[in-house]
């Protein structure tokens, strides 16, 4: 049984106190409290979120509203400072793409490191590279450092890695949109046919036409905050009168 | 406390486990660091025997001993020098090193110090291996069973290491201003350490009280007076090493209870 289950999720992250996060030692010993020194900017408030097999969850809102802290909450990468979070299934997730691999690792390596870090065991892993290489088909820049890789590269590699084992429940942050139209169709087949057997995506997007192609609920986040939680049909709407925003052909599916 | 001891052992235990993943992290920091050069991993036995060659034989002369038993003196001490100092520093950087990987993917946190303590491993077993090997030339006589004491004080010494890296890891990671502290605190021990010179001239001036206030000292000779002399180090070395591994054990069990859940806050 796979299941997410959020309750009453907090993130608090302490600011940095400084630009450079310094500066505060004279302070201390001289016992100046400057009111910034505590301050804390909380990323995710109070949210509550119930997902079952077969749900695709997309998260939307705003830049800064909370998608991709709530993403790793998620998958676990970030435990909330107050509440409980229950997942029960594999989690693979696919977050912000460029800060996420080794640039002196070449493609091939980055396979071997990142695909034993998401779980896959080293007698299986041959043959997933295989795999992995093709679905990526990035040619011979497989062999050469990540760092040289174009944006389209790292996008089609990391997705590659991150779907080559069956997740149970798929994170992906609205990277993945980013890939040309021969790739996007290839994972477009491959996330559905991961929907076709029932398991749960959580899928990051600013795009509704996304949301209304992939997910049946929607979770609309404002400053932190769930505001609005729900089927597609009901929340998408209601986002793109309160963003001003005309619905798009691509939209009109939703019936 | 029970608690957290048992949090402790389970999480750090389940990392152990996990060596499919963090061994082939490591393999790939070795290779990394040597990355396009011609020799690799053997320029770790290059600069050792270099530096052991060089300082040995011009130290032998300013001490008046013998350079046949001193080259392997400086080269298994520095190796082993290297190896402690470096868990501490290293040790430091065990979580900001691997936040490419904490950030995005969800993993147990902990493997990544046993990245970091086997990357430090190899390295040690490489520079004892080249102290051996000096050993074998320079001093084939002292090579017995006697030697083979250098097997449990190598064990001590990775034990050592291993609660050191954890403890560290969190400390550094929360404090910032220790990875910077520690590398000018490392540069007056070196010199208060017996490396460079015999443990000898320290109790010919009647300072042998200072070989045992120094716990690097300790960590040194149990591996260095069994590799080259083939006997075992006085016992009051091997006393203060388990002491050390004891107390950071208590401090990684501590460091581990209080923070192990808030670090990913902090990369």
């Amino acid at each position: 049984m796979k299941f997410i289950r959020l309750n009453n999720v907090e993130v608090e992250f302490a600011l940095e106190r400084s630009p450079t996060g310094q500066q505060t030692i004279l302070n201390r010993v001289l016992g100046i409290h400057n009111p910034r020194d505590n301050l804390k900017f909380r990323a995710l408030h109070d949210v509550n979120l119930e997902i079952s097999e077969g749900d695709r969850l997309g998260l939307i809102g705003r830049n800064g509203a909370g998608k991709t802290t709530l993403l790793k909450v998620i998958s676990g990468i970030l435990p909330p400072s107050t509440g409980t979070v229950n997942v029960s299934g594999q989690v693979n997730a696919l977050l912000n793409l460029g800060t996420g691999m080794d640039g002196d690792l070449s493609g091939y390596e980055t396979i071997y490191v990142r695909g034993s870090l998401l779980g896959i065991r080293p007698k299986e892993m041959d043959v997933k590279a295989e795999e992995i290489v093709n679905f990526a088909n990035i040619g011979e820049f497989i062999h050469q450092p990540v760092s040289t890789y174009s944006a389209g590269m790292f996008l089609r590699l990391g997705f590659a890695i991150a779907t080559a084992i069956e997740p149970e429940i798929l994170v992906l942050d609205e990277v993945y949109e980013a890939g040309d139209a021969a790739f996007k169709e290839r994972s477009r087949i491959r996330i559905e046919s991961f929907i076709a057997r029932g398991n749960i995506v959580v899928l990051a997007t600013h795009s509704t036409a996304s949301i209304v192609k992939y997910c049946n609920k929607v979770a609309w986040l404002e400053k932190g905050t769930v505001v609005k939680f729900g089927s597609a049909r009901d929340v998408v709407p209601l986002f793109q009168e309160g963003m001003g925003i005309t619905p798009s052909p691509a939209d009109s599916f939703i019936n | 406390m029970i608690i957290s001891i048992s949090a402790y052992t389970a999480d750090m235990s389940s990392a152990l486990r996990q060596h499919w993943i963090w061994r082939p992290l490591s393999h790939h920091d070795l290779r990394r660091r040597f990355r396009r050069s011609v020799f690799g991993v053997l320029w770790i036995v290059f600069q050792q025997m270099f530096f052991a060659v060089g300082a040995g034989l011009l130290w032998s002369t300013l001490f008046g001993v013998d350079a046949r038993s001193f080259i392997p003196f400086v080269a298994s001490g520095l190796a082993v020098w290297s190896f402690i100092t470096g868990s501490y520093t290293s040790g430091c950087s065990t979580f900001s090193q691997a936040q490419v990987y904490l950030k995005q993917i969800p993993v147990n946190s902990s493997i990544f110090i046993y990245r970091m303590l086997y990357t430090n491993l190899v390295i040690l077993f490489i520079g004892v291996l080249t102290s051996f090997f000096l050993v074998s030339i320079l001093l084939p006589q002292n090579i017995g069973w006697g030697t083979l004491l250098v097997l449990p004080g190598i064990g001590m010494v990775a034990a050592a290491a291993f609660v050191t890296t954890q403890t560290l890891a969190y400390i550094g990671m929360r404090f910032r201003d220790v990875q910077h502290a520690l590398p000018s605190l490392f540069q007056l021990l070196f010199v208060l350490t017996p490396i460079l010179y015999p443990i000898d001239i320290l109790r010919a001036r009647g300072l042998e009280i200072t070989e045992f206030i120094n716990p690097f000292t300790s960590i040194i000779e149990v591996i260095r007076a069994p590799l080259i002399n083939g006997v075992a180090a006085q016992w009051p070395h091997y006393a203060i090493v388990i002491a050390y591994i004891v107390v950071f054990q208590v401090l990684s069990v501590a460091v581990h209870a209080r923070w192990k859940h808030e670090m990913p806050y902090w990369l």
